[in-house]
């Protein structure tokens, strides 16, 4: 599992558009897709420190028949191998185990919930329990297939922006599309408090080598600024930015960031390695 | 002190997965810090004592000379002198002449290298042909030598040595090495060098220091090196 | 240990620094305490609801209650708590040997009103399972908050096990006893520990709020020889009796799937036949507590014919029950059919040698819980345990052993594992620990992935290959298309070593002629059982291990031996 990036299909209009998107991430960033077609209405994810349950909604399960052939075209149209993960271990008969060392995982803004929930502003209780669990970064696609060309991180300064910033080069390095970080300075920082962050975690390198632009913001209106944010790039964003309450919702940049921004998102969780 | 899992693996010689594996299940003892496993050094000792699992100390402080393994025979022959005139009418007495005169590490008894010395001689001849010896023992000394050494004898006059093709001895070059890997590595080296007829004739001239090593130092730049400086 | 420092430091680091026995023990009576609750909270409003439901058993829509429960209480776990999953303790099983001991934390509750309205509405099952899933789910649950790792929650949901099991029957050792024997898997010292405390703080807890569940005044039985040799037949009997009922149950449980797919209806059917089984044995219903009190208290004797039926009804109910999706046990059970059964087996011996002075109903009823519990779980030492404590009296420890442990023997020639471990083995899920399977399972290919092979390439010539071969200190060389990168095949040193001294052929043989590509390959998200199967049948040392075409490195038996035995090493408690 370990390079796969895992989809979890849903035979449906929407869920050809996310698998695009998962296709077009792979086939971007070289990484090998891994499918996974339910055939239970749950799933469990065993995290290190707690198991996700996941509902499907009933669409995923909806013709099991075609959804293979469906999902197949989809990933050769793009010039992918298909690869289709079957649970090897079930905690009951009718309850697989997917396991959680994938590279990536795409869950669109809802797995449990009718698709017609997905909407801005929202992520399903499933979502952001993986994101808060996982070791990988969760890929929230866009709601239509749309192909990025650029990388936007968000940098606010707290631990999980950093490893946002480093998701965010490796897929800039693998796909080799620019990158750019976007800084909303808060108050009592400068522009140089955040330069100073990434020098003492060693990533100023990579400002230095000039393939990173960085856009300051420093007016205080994230909601404004947010327009800036090209139509075409692929968010890449922490969770929690500083925020104290981590259990029910993300930090407050991130909940504007994806009630604002239709973009494709990739968010980095506390845990990422 | 605290290590991470990368240190901990290197300590214990075991992938960086398995540590952290160990650490998540319990196995190894380790705190959390700002959310990544640290392991207190005390208590990695404390554990592996415990578990008869052996510390690679030497792995930790990296750059340390016995690890990167010295084959260069230039280095080897600096270290251990060129040495003239030395004297003796047979196999026996030239070594003791030999032992005398180098200068070796401090901790190294003389006496017992020349046992090892005789010992090996008993086992087969060092002659290796064209009036060339190479005395060295079976054995080394491990701990008492960090780097291997040559030391460059020449003979007074020319010994019997039992030598393969029958020729007596006009140069002997002592070898010390740290390992038996060091050994071959250097004998390989030395060897390429004596095959040269030219640098034969070059030693029978009986040259000077300087000009010996860096004659030699020549040479071995048009040696590949060997696989143990590569790792 | 750290007064003598001051007030300065926090408790919570106090905690954090204590000696790793001594926090599981602490963990382990909170959990205790937890278990028990949950226990009486089940078994209290059990015993309410039943008392309530007495007074309507004879009205004719009687029967219906049952299937009302199961349905009412299959729907609640699938779509109020979404807790999927039939069986249960398995479940707790197969997280201790899987996932280090990680539950779910609605499983902490679900269970027990499911369970509730399956056994309240008269389905045969037991409380114990709800309570024990319960129990260990709150243990596991708060061993994350703790901090635990895997192993420690291990023992600390073993801990919720047993002290649901103890605070049920106020037995702690068969709390004990069943958290180590069934759950766990293991005895040592660290486990112990623990897991005693909690069974004791479990009991305790119960004892204080609401007395014994099964109160058995201690006496002496008069038993004579002859009674011994009878505990033997009843042995037989009792093994007999548990085959049954874990093939019926099997059955039921295939055969109620083909009937409807329909879960909640087939968990209604099931209830449905239960009811009208128990419009004529009203004993089979329910849990069960009230039918023991009575028959080991000696206030009922219903005769050979009843006690016979009664027997097999509480068998075919069970299994009806179970089978059908309805939430619950077989402890509870188990130990109504071998207190019937020891009745029935008692009425018979008596009847067919009235001349002898056989011990009481109680003695042989007693027996039979022990014979029967002891093979459906194939946990003879829960059955002992739990039999002696509820008599309270060591004197009579000879039969119970007896009768349990030959009952295990017997019925283990049938039906080799516990009901509880039966489906984890077929699946190869049960690891106990320091087992060979556990070792595989825990080491993982990538851990063995050796990464310092030369690859070559197959337009290669011979003699760049034998330079190669010079550098490398591995005797196997992996091919790779030099420009995609994907595998071809291997060269072994052995099966090239004469062309190697041969001059002659270093410009005219190229390494794409001499590689071997029938290779069998390895992935790494293979298991390493199958892949030592694969290294026996190919009869090789090295396999390669690729993912998606592409080289990642090789997989040594050699490598394998020496993580393999690092493994069992640091499994070892000391």
């Amino acid at each position: 599992m370990k390079n796969q990036l895992l989809h979890v299909f849903r035979n449906t209009p929407f869920g050809r558009e996310t698998l695009l998107q998962s296709v077009y991430f792979c086939r971007m960033t070289k990484t090998p897709i891994n499918v996974y077609i339910p055939e239970f209405p749950q799933f469990l994810m065993y995290f290190e420190k707690e198991i996700v349950t996941v509902d499907l909604d009933r669409a995923f399960l909806r013709d099991p028949e075609t959804a293979r052939e469906h999902a197949e075209q989809i990933i050769r149209s793009q010039g992918l191998k298909p690869n289709f993960f079957t649970p090897k271990r079930f905690t009951a008969s009718t309850l697989p185990d997917i396991p959680v060392d994938f590279r990536y995982m795409t869950c669109p803004r809802t797995i449990s919930n009718l698709s017609t929930k997905v909407s801005l502003g929202y992520i399903g209780p499933r979502v952001r329990n993986i994101i808060k669990n996982a070791s990988f970064p969760v890929i929230i696609p866009s709601p239509v297939y749309k192909e990025w060309k650029r990388i936007t991180v968000f940098f606010g300064g707290s631990a999980n922006a950093i490893n946002a910033f480093k998701a965010g080069i490796k897929i800039s390095q693998l796909s080799g599309l620019p990158l750019t970080l976007f800084t909303e300075i808060e108050d009592p920082y400068t522009e140089e408090s955040y330069r100073d962050i990434l020098r003492e975690n060693m990533l100023y390198d990579e400002i230095e080598k000039g393939n990173v632009n960085w856009l300051f913001f420093d007016k205080g209106r994230l909601m404004e600024d947010l327009y800036n944010v090209p139509h075409d790039a692929l968010i890449v964003v922490g969770a929690y930015g500083h925020g104290l309450i981590k259990e029910l919702f993300f930090g407050s940049t991130l909940e504007t960031i994806q009630s604002v921004l239709p973009n494709s998102m990739v968010i980095v969780g506390p845990n990422f390695l | 002190m605290k290590l991470n899992a990368r240190e901990v693996a290197r300590l214990i010689d075991m992938p960086e997965e398995t540590i952290q594996r160990w650490i998540r299940k319990g196995s190894l003892p380790a705190v959390e810090i700002n959310g990544k496993y640290m392991v207190r050094e005390d208590d990695l000792r404390k554990w592996a004592d415990k578990h008869n699992i052996v510390l690679n100390e030497e792995q930790r402080d990296t750059g340390s000379e016995p690890k990167r393994k010295d084959v260069s025979i230039y280095k080897a022959m600096h270290r251990g002198g060129v040495f003239y005139g030395i004297k003796g009418d047979n196999v026996k007495d030239v070594l003791e002449d030999m032992v005398r005169v180098v200068t070796l590490p401090e901790n190294l008894d003389k006496k017992m290298l020349l046992e090892l010395l005789l010992e090996r001689e008993k086992l087969a001849s060092t002659g290796i042909g064209e009036g060339i010896a190479i005395p060295h023992p079976r054995t080394t000394p491990k701990d008492l030598l960090p780097w291997p050494i040559i030391s460059t004898c020449f003979l007074e006059k020319e010994v019997d040595f039992n030598a393969i093709d029958g020729k007596p001895v006009f140069v002997a070059f002592m070898m010390l090495s740290p390992s038996i890997k060091t050994h071959l590595d250097m004998l390989s080296r030395l060897s390429f060098c004596l095959r040269d007829k030219e640098f034969v004739n070059f030693l029978r001239c009986i040259p000077r220091e300087e000009d010996l090593l860096e004659k030699v130092r020549l040479m071995e730049t048009r040696l590949k090196p060997t696989s143990s400086t590569q790792s | 240990m750290a007064a003598g420092r001051g007030l300065r430091l926090s408790p919570r680091y106090i905690f954090y620094s204590m000696d790793e026995r001594l926090k599981l023990i602490i963990i382990g009576a909170i959990v205790g305490i937890f278990g028990g609750l949950a226990s009486v909270a089940l078994n209290r409003s059990l015993r309410y609801v039943s008392e309530i439901l007495n007074t309507i058993r004879h009205v004719r829509y009687a029967p219906l209650l049952p299937a009302i429960g199961a349905a009412f209480s299959s729907i609640f776990l699938r779509h109020v708590v979404r807790d999927l999953g039939a069986h249960s303790v398995p479940e707790v099983i197969y997280s201790v040997s899987r996932k280090g001991g990680l539950l779910r934390l609605r499983s902490s509750f679900s269970r027990l009103v499911s369970g509730f309205l399956t056994i309240a509405s008269g389905g045969s099952a037991g409380p114990e399972a709800p309570v024990v899933i319960s129990g260990a789910s709150i243990g596991s649950n708060i061993g994350t908050i703790f901090n635990l790792r895997d192993r420690q929650r291990e023992v600390i949901v073993g801990c919720g096990a047993a002290a649901a099991i103890a605070s049920i029957f106020n037995a702690p050792f068969a709390g004990i006893a069943f958290s180590l024997e069934v759950i766990l898997g293991e005895w040592t010292i660290i486990n112990l520990a623990p897991i005693a405390i909690a069974s004791v703080v479990g009991t305790e807890v119960s004892r204080i709020l609401q007395g014994n569940q099964i109160p058995f005044h201690h006496r002496i039985f008069h038993s004579g020889a002859l009674d011994l040799v009878a505990c033997i037949g009843l042995a037989a009997l009792t093994s007999l009796g548990s085959i049954i009922l874990i093939r019926l149950l099997k059955m039921a449980e295939s055969h109620f799937k083909k009937v409807t797919s329909i879960f909640w209806l087939r968990a209604a059917l099931g209830g449905l036949i239960v009811g009208i089984i128990g419009l004529f044995l009203p004993q089979v219903l329910g849990e069960g507590y009230e039918v023991i009190r009575r028959v080991i208290g000696e206030q009922y004797s219903p005769g050979i014919v009843i006690s016979g039926f009664a027997t097999l009804g509480k068998i075919v109910a069970t299994s009806l029950t179970i089978g059908s999706g309805g939430s619950g046990g077989l402890f509870a059970p188990c130990l109504v059919i071998g207190s019937l059964m020891g009745l029935f087996y008692q009425s018979t011996i008596a009847s067919v040698f009235p001349s002898v002075m056989w011990a009481g109903e109680s003695y042989f009823a007693l027996l039979g819980m022990a014979g029967v519990l002891s093979s459906v779980l194939q946990a003879p030492l829960t059955g002992i345990f739990l039999v002696v404590e509820i008599t309270g009296g060591y004197d009579f420890i000879v039969p119970v052993v007896l009768v349990s442990v030959i009952s295990a023997t017997i019925s283990h020639y049938f039906e080799p594992f516990s009901v509880y471990h039966q489906e984890l083995i077929r699946r190869g899920e049960l690891l106990r620990p320091r087992t060979d399977a556990r070792v595989l399972a825990e080491l993982s290919v990538m851990e063995l992935l050796e990464k310092d092979c030369l690859l070559v390439h197959p337009e290669m010539r011979l003699k760049e290959f034998v330079s190669i071969v010079q550098r490398s200190h591995r005797n196997y060389f992996p091919v790779v298309d030099s420009k995609t990168g994907s595998f071809l095949g291997m060269i072994h040193l052995d099966d090239v070593r004469p062309y190697l001294f041969n001059p002659g052929l270093y410009e005219s043989v190229i390494v794409g002629e001499i590689m071997n590509t029938n290779i069998y390959t390895v992935s790494p998200d293979d298991e390493l059982a199958d892949i030592i199967s694969v290294f026996d049948r190919e009869h090789t040392w090295s396999l390669p291990v690729v993912q998606d075409g592409k080289f990642l490195g090789l997989i040594s038996k050699a490598t394998l031996m020496d993580h393999y035995r690092k493994e069992l090493i640091v499994q070892e408690e000391k």
